[in-house]
């Protein structure tokens, strides 16, 4: 369980999709960002003992509440399932309803003033909605985190190395380093990525959705 | 210097027990001990969970200039350590 205060890995995706100037979400590859926040609540659940997983299956540990409603709802879906599914078919049923997950996280990051809500126009005509962060501490500090994990070869803590697979999956690491740093680094990154099985079934899901909508384009 | 001790856990290694087994690996990393031998000869299944328990325990020993050597794991228990890549990093003795 996270403390209070502490940011969820929901919570760390999400600022660090938005571009810092704007205030408006990176342009990412399609569905990614839906399945990674769906990955992100699977990890929390992971994390606070709810669930586990391996290879063939994810599976109920205790049924007990978390006492938060964003885990608990995925958590009711999971413990009423009669079947045990893949990760990946639960990373597609939790990330189904679309941005929904994603706007619920920064609503609440606005409430806890990590970010603002700020009204734009676009065309002079049509209303958009942008958060921009508050005083960009709380990104920072997790981009700090990462950068310093990727450049050691420290074995990571298990929130950093699944905060690395939302990363790695969604197209954000790569945004974050230089051309020469995306050589350096891509295999520390698919080492610390890869140690977590929901990493591993979070870039395949991706992957799978992406040829899905490709094929779907050409063969409409 | 290496100041080492062994256990090893039978059975399953999962979320049902994954919190009991970080206590004892951390629990004999105590003093001078830097370095954890851990037998899985006799470990039938390994979650997510319990790898997760392997890594804290390496983070822990290498923490103290030492490491976790993972011993005699059965085909299943080896190959998922080298699926998760953990064989990269962990030093593993088939």
């Amino acid at each position: 369980m996270t403390s209070p205060n502490k940011l969820t890995l929901a919570e760390e995706l999400v600022l660090i999709a938005l571009d810092d100037e704007s205030g408006s979400l990176l342009s990412l590859p399609p569905f990614s960002l839906e399945v990674a926040m769906a990955a992100s609540l699977l990890m929390e659940l992971e994390l606070a003992g709810r669930i586990d997983s391996d290879q063939q299956k994810l599976f109920v540990i205790s049924p007990n509440p978390t006492g938060k409603a964003i885990l608990d709802e995925p958590l009711e879906e999971i413990v009423a399932e009669s079947r045990q599914l893949p990760t990946s078919a639960w990373l597609r049923r939790l990330a189904a309803p679309g941005p929904v997950l994603r706007e619920r996280v920064i609503a609440g990051l606005v409430d806890r003033g990590v970010l603002r809500s700020v009204e734009k126009r676009l065309l002079w005509v049509f209303k958009t909605r942008v958060y921009p962060p508050t005083s960009g501490i709380e990104e920072s500090e997790v981009k700090s985190r990462v950068m310093t994990l990727l450049n050691n070869d420290e074995i990571p803590d298990t929130r950093d190395a699944l905060l690395v697979g939302l990363l790695r999956a969604t197209g954000i690491m790569y945004r974050l380093l230089s051309s020469t740093e995306r050589e350096r680094l891509r295999d520390r990154i698919d080492q610390i990525a890869n140690l977590e099985e929901i990493n591993r079934a979070l870039s395949a899901t991706v992957s799978e959705l992406l040829i899905e909508l490709t094929s779907a384009s050409f063969h409409p | 210097m290496a100041i080492s001790k062994d256990c090893k856990p039978v059975g399953r290694l999962d979320g049902a027990n994954a919190a009991t087994y970080e206590k004892e690996f951390l629990g004999l990393l105590v003093d001078d001990v830097n370095t954890l031998n851990i037998d899985l000869s006799e470990l039938d299944y390994v979650s997510s969970a319990g790898l997760r328990v392997l890594l804290v325990a390496a983070k822990a020993a290498k923490g103290k200039g030492g490491k976790v050597v993972l011993l005699s794991p059965k085909p299943a228990i080896l190959e998922v350590l080298k699926i998760s890549g953990f064989d990269k990093i962990l030093d593993v003795r088939a």
